[in-house]
């Protein structure tokens, strides 16, 4: 799977069983990435949690 | 033939009463300055009375119904614009706090502790009572329309009372849609039937989903992600798989 943002393309090996937090961590070590773009889990009040990215 | 005196007589006792009834009439009416005296004497004039009767009493339901509705849309209206200035405020100082973007732990803990204020007393507001009615609870009810997360808890339907002939307007009203919610939290198809249904979602008001992001943004001590882009699906644990989990809307 590759993610674009702008001019960055990250590559993530994807499968169906990835979750949440592996999807988060592809995306963090990705090489391609070097600390450009970081995602997280957020978890809102009510419990929910989402993926979230900021450059 | 010959006619008996008995019948003469008769026949002027008869005319005698007759305008005896006459005499009665027109001295009641001089004494009472009338002309008709019982319902009977103009029928067509009675069902124009009763007609006017029964049109008095709507006039007089519609007025009451008229000062129940202004006396309600009144308070909705102070309601919202309360709720609106509240936001107001708040939406500048979230900008001042991104354009400012690092905060000791002390100013970030104050800061957070006005903006759960903020967002209690939207949701406060948005809970407000005319007597014992809910006003953005849908139907007339005790409970509170918003529960303390700011998600609608309330009917989908909306009271009203005529005010006019045809003319209907609203005693409460449907929080979903006065309050500007957006949908929050996951959808759980309670009825299987993997169909999205209005009450399988929850609809929190927008403002206060977004005061509480911020405020869990705050929480976690990471300010630089009040900047962050948020994805368009939830999820119930982030060990959740991100296909196949029924999961979406947040």
């Amino acid at each position: 799977m590759n993610i674009s943002y702008g001019s960055l393309n990250i590559s993530v090996n994807y499968n169906d069983t990835m979750t949440l937090n592996d999807l988060v961590d592809a995306i963090n070590t990705a090489p391609a990435n070097n600390g450009n773009v970081e995602a997280f889990v957020f978890q809102d009040r009510d419990g929910v949690s989402s993926f979230r990215t900021f450059r | 033939m010959r006619i008996p005196d008995i019948a003469f007589f008769d026949t002027f006792i008869k005319y005698d009463r007759l305008r005896e009834k006459d005499l009665e009439r027109y001295t009641k009416e001089l004494a009472s300055g009338k002309k008709i005296l019982t319902p009977s004497d103009s029928t067509i004039d009675n069902i124009r009375s009763l007609r006017f009767k029964k049109l008095k009493n709507d006039i007089e339901t519609y007025n009451r119904n008229i000062d129940l509705v202004k006396t309600n849309l009144d308070v909705a209206e102070s309601t919202l614009g309360n709720i609106v200035e509240a936001g107001k405020e708040t939406r500048v100082d979230i900008i001042n706090l991104m354009n400012y973007g690092v905060l000791d732990y002390e100013d970030a803990r104050i800061f957070r502790d006005y903006l759960q204020s903020m967002r209690d007393y939207i949701i406060n507001q948005a809970n407000i009572s005319v007597g014992d009615s809910r006003l953005f609870g849908g139907v007339k009810s005790q409970v509170n329309p918003f529960d303390s997360r700011g998600i609608y808890q309330g009917e989908f339907v909306d009271t009203t009372v005529p005010v006019a002939p045809g003319v209907e307007l609203n005693t409460t009203f449907i929080g979903k849609d006065y309050l500007g919610t957006i949908p929050s939290g996951v959808w759980v198809d309670t009825d299987t039937d993997n169909t999205v249904d209005p009450n399988e979602i929850n609809h929190k008001i927008g403002m206060v989903k977004a005061i509480d992001d911020i405020i869990q943004i705050i929480d976690s001590g990471n300010l630089n992600r009040l900047h962050s882009y948020i994805s368009d699906l939830g999820y119930n644990n982030p060990t959740d798989p991100i296909v196949g989990a029924g999961e979406s809307e947040h």
